[in-house]
């Protein structure tokens, strides 16, 4: 079985992020880490290994250079071949741009299972699973919670619905993103960091993947654009209510949520 | 010349802090309110392979070159000094003479294991009147049938309590001082071999710190590690400066997290109507705090680099080590000032930061020793 | 080039979600400038009382009812989907950015080779343009995007970020025949409802957020009674559901839900950063907190520093009496 992992190097949530004075792009500090949720997808395709026959896990990101760091960790946890589809260091906005590389990354290589995180924490989009779901036309299953292989065809997920859960049963080839809760993502073994040092990545010029060209995925490309970038507002400076008591307190609480707020 | 790690030791670096972010640093603070050894997290921690850092792949270890080894020692610092002590005893001290001197069933037996985690390991040097006089050592080995028979007590010996097996100074002949010194392993359950106080610490708590007693301890020559008497101190020698520059790197450690709280607070505390990072005197504090702490960390490297490319580091290593625990000092002495009064809350974290940095004037030898060291070095024989 | 502007409309356990009433108003906001007219788009099975509530948020409902269109199911959706927006053309189509949002419009963006920009917190019709607000970074940055014009368009918008304004508008309701194609590779096995009647977080107008300082599982029983008298919900940091004393389900923040009610209180919560990302774009913030220092008053509106267990008896009593009042 081969299982694809797709994986993206997001901003730390610590990380220092800043515009540019002309306010069309932003910087961001050099703290990055793998996307929170695609830690879940990576550990479940792992966990999977653990449980079929003859299977192999590929992780790819579409990124820069620097991204090979989260490939990396990727192969420290247990992947065995990392592929780098290098954005030579441009940002494509367009997310239906990102997927349909992916895709055809996929479609080049061939596999039964795709994990992905069930959003970037960074745009917060949660859409590319599901687009490249449909590029490669295959279910997915978007915020599985438990994942069982039934047999080399079938997948059994349990997800989050709105409201609730649902069990499915999926054919395969089928795409999956992960939710927290899933599973524990794994502290890499020393023997696997050791691996992950010396891993070759592959990196892959996205233009020359089947079915897809030059102008197909840059900037001309791109269907959305960014107009202008601004930091947010920030509060005013918090009220600290006054009172005696912690009744006090909470009365005068009320009166200003009453009248100042009109939050009640 | 390259100030650039490496994109592998950048990678190595990058998973050392998540995987002590992950495992370490969240009980941290109870590790030093408890002051017990924390077997939860060393069995977590050790089950992931760090103790065979040092160590080549084929007998399980990881082979890191000393800039790694350096980067893992500042973490593990920072996360918890106490922790980092007998992990440290475990990864370095403890197992060097082993791995050199052990014959292959000593290793099979204690090394092996300790770079499992699944035994623990110690190195007494210390006595009630020696520490960084080693010549004053009073434990005694002296030859008895096939063997040695071993009399003395050893103090401060981190992990000592509840060691597994111990590499012990001791002189063979008191008469030739320095060069009357021999190492000895001595494994727990050997008739007269005891742990006696345990040492309550004002820091590095959470690591259990105490006393050895060698009451008649005979052990077989086997154990003898060595290549011929009197070696001892060559044998110290060459492992003294990577210990000096794994103090300044945990020096380095405590400074780094000590300085993360000190940044984040002076961004959030906010002072007559502003984050106190806007007053001029705050900044004064952090760009103090970032130049030496960027300072002691290019004195450790180029120690780490001159130890790789096996060059005479005597002098850099003892210089980092005191360089970068005096910078360790004051930055967590910044930070309780920077904090204010909830500095001195045990439920706040710099308190811990302050008293933990204390303990590293000492090990590698105190500053005093040190510098008269350096001066000796330096100015030579007049 | 046509400028209708299409809302998917959400259902869920018989009623129409708030969500889509707020994106309803917005679009009807928007059509006034742009002299376009508004279609609410409501698929599912015996849905004509619902749909006559919509009538008064549209201009035109189209309503597709087919029993295989009962239970939300994406191959089914996207088919219904998929054939309207062919036949209609539509400008723009608006959706919510919920479970159900998220999974749909990313793949029918796709099959139409459309664009998108997904979970959205505002829109304003400038320069014969739609401009997008979307946050960043967990609201670190925002970004003004917009769509080139010769693509379908669609934008998913956060919950609780439009008002709702009933404009009386007394649409007419349309009925479509279309075909339902469901895709055999996926089988439902089974459903479980969660046993509970209360508003989803992301909905609810209050949230009382409980952190670390809550101590243990057992005070949140507190927040839930004043949850309850709020008709609001409980949420919970990050911390307290790593130490499992709440469900995943509950947790507020960058790793678990994002937030804006018209009022969060929270509780014991220090406000680290990746519990303020999922919650800053709040109306209204209140914290109490014992440590003055705390990060969550960098939030806060109005904050009480005091021991969060002093202040919750008193807390519930004047709100049980605010509620009497109204």
């Amino acid at each position: 079985m081969n299982i694809l992992v797709c994986v993206k190097q997001v901003a730390d949530t610590e990380a220092r992020i800043l515009l540019t004075s002309d306010k069309k792009s932003i910087e961001i500090e050099n703290k990055y880490n793998m996307n929170f949720f695609d830690e879940f997808a990576v550990e479940e395709a792992i966990r999977t290994k653990g449980k079929v026959k003859d299977c192999q896990i590929s992780v790819c990101t579409y990124g820069s250079n620097k991204a090979t760091e989260v490939l990396r960790t990727a192969i420290a946890m247990g992947a065995d071949k990392a592929y780098l589809l290098d954005n030579n260091g441009y940002d494509i906005e367009d997310p239906i741009i990102t997927a349909k590389i992916l895709a055809s990354f996929a479609k080049t290589e061939g596999f039964d299972l795709i994990f992905c995180g069930r959003q970037a924490i960074d745009d917060e989009n949660a859409n590319i699973g599901a687009m490249m779901a449909e590029f490669l036309n295959i279910p997915h299953v978007s915020a599985i919670l438990k994942f069982d292989v039934v047999d080399e065809k079938k997948a059994r997920v349990e997800s989050e619905i709105e409201g609730g859960k649902e069990i499915q049963e999926v054919q395969l080839p089928a795409l999956f993103t992960t939710q927290k809760g899933i599973n524990e993502p794994r502290v890499p073994l020393i023997t696997g960091v050791m691996k992950a040092m010396k891993a070759q990545i592959n990196i892959i010029d996205p233009a020359t993947l089947k079915d897809l060209s030059k102008g197909m995925i840059d900037e001309s490309a791109s269907k959305i654009s960014v107009l202008t970038y601004e930091t947010p507002s920030a509060r005013p400076t918090v009220k600290i209510i006054d009172g005696e008591t912690p009744e006090q307190k909470v009365k005068a609480l009320i009166d200003i949520l009453k009248d100042e707020a009109k939050a009640l | 010349m390259d100030f650039k790690l490496t994109e592998e030791q950048e990678f190595f670096r990058k998973t050392i802090i998540d995987t002590i972010d992950k495992i370490v640093v969240p009980k941290s603070q109870e590790i030093d309110e408890k002051d017990e050894f924390p077997w939860e997290t060393w069995k977590e921690f050790t089950s992931l392979g760090y103790l065979g850092l040092r160590y080549p792949e084929e007998i399980g270890g990881m082979n890191a070159d000393k800039i790694m080894s350096m980067i893992f020692y500042e973490e593990i610092a920072r996360g918890s000094v106490g922790f980092a002590q007998s992990v440290i005893m475990n990864i370095l001290m403890g197992t060097y003479f082993i791995y050199r001197f052990g014959n292959d069933a000593i290793k099979e037996r204690c090394l092996l294991p300790a770079m499992r985690g699944e035994k623990i390991a110690t190195m007494c040097f210390t006595e009630d009147q020696s520490g960084s006089d080693l010549g004053a050592t009073r434990t005694t080995a002296v030859k008895d049938g096939d063997g040695w028979r071993i009399n003395g007590t050893k103090m401060w010996i981190t992990n000592g309590p509840i060691c597994n097996f111990c590499t012990v100074l001791a002189t063979t002949d008191p008469s030739k001082g320095l060069k009357g010194l021999n190492f000895f392993l001595v494994e727990k359950g050997t008739p007269g071999f005891s742990s006696g106080q345990i040492i309550h610490k004002l820091g590095c708590r959470g690591t259990v710190t105490g006393e050895l007693v060698f009451d008649d301890v005979w052990v077989p020559d086997e154990n003898f590690l060595g290549d011929e008497l009197g070696k001892g101190v060559y044998y110290v020698g060459d492992i003294l400066d990577e210990v000096r520059l794994m103090t300044g790197a945990m020096a380095l450690g405590i400074a780094k997290g000590a300085y993360k709280e000190a940044l984040e607070f002076s961004k959030k505390r906010i002072a007559f109507g502003q984050p106190i990072g806007n007053y001029q005197l705050i900044r004064e504090k952090i760009a103090d705090i970032d130049t030496s702490m960027n300072a002691a960390r290019l004195m450790i490297n180029y120690g780490a680099w001159l130890l790789e490319n096996g060059m005479d580091c005597r002098v850099t290593a003892a210089e980092a080590k005191m360089y970068a625990t005096e910078v360790c000092l004051k930055v967590v002495d910044e930070l309780t000032r920077i904090y204010g009064a909830n500095a001195f809350a045990y439920e706040y974290i710099p308190q811990r930061y302050f008293r933990d940095a204390r303990f590293l004037l000492y090990g590698g030898g105190t500053h005093e020793v040190l510098k008269d060291f350096i001066g000796r070095m330096i100015i030579g024989k007049i | 080039m046509s400028k209708e502007i299409f809302v998917f409309v959400e259902c869920k356990d018989g009623s129409i979600r708030k969500v889509s009433y707020e994106l309803l108003s917005k679009a009807k906001e928007i059509s006034q400038k742009s002299s376009s007219i508004v279609y609410a788009v409501i698929i599912g099975s015996n849905q004509d009382v619902l749909a006559n509530q919509l009538k008064d948020f549209a201009d035109k409902v189209l309503i597709v009812d087919n029993e295989k269109l009962s239970k939300y199911r994406w191959d089914t959706f996207l088919s219904v989907m998929e054939q309207i927006i062919k036949k209609y053309k539509p400008y723009v189509m608006f959706g919510p950015s919920t479970t159900t949002g998220k999974d749909i419009f990313p793949r029918l963006a796709a099959r139409l080779n459309g664009a998108i920009i997904s979970d959205a917190v505002d829109v304003v019709f400038d320069e014969n343009t739609l401009k997008i607000k979307k946050p960043l970074f967990g609201g670190k940055i925002i970004s003004w995007m917009k769509c080139k014009d010769d693509s379908t368009f669609f934008v998913t918008f956060r919950p609780n970020s439009f008002i709702v304004e009933n404009r009386s508008l007394n649409g007419e309701l349309i009925k479509e025949n279309i075909d339902v194609s469901e895709d055999s590779r996926i089988v439902s096995i089974s459903t479980e409802k969660r046993e509970t009647k209360k508003v989803d977080l992301q909905e609810a107008d209050f949230i009382i957020c409980g952190g670390r300082g809550m101590k243990g599982p057992e005070h949140f029983q507190d927040l839930e009674e004043i949850a309850d008298i709020m008709g609001g919900r409980v949420g919970a940091s990050r911390a307290v559901v790593d130490s499992k004393w709440r469900d995943y389900d509950d947790q507020v923040g960058k790793s678990g839900k994002t937030v804006s009610p018209k009022l969060y209180v929270g509780c014991g919560v220090s406000g680290a950063l990746h519990h303020t990302m999922g919650m800053d774009t709040s109306k209204v913030i209140v914290a109490i907190n014992k440590d003055p220092n705390a990060l969550i008053f960098q939030y806060a509106d109005y904050g009480i520093i005091d021991d969060v267990f002093n202040v919750l008896p008193a807390l519930k009593e004047e709100l049980k009496k605010i509620k009497k009042e109204i």
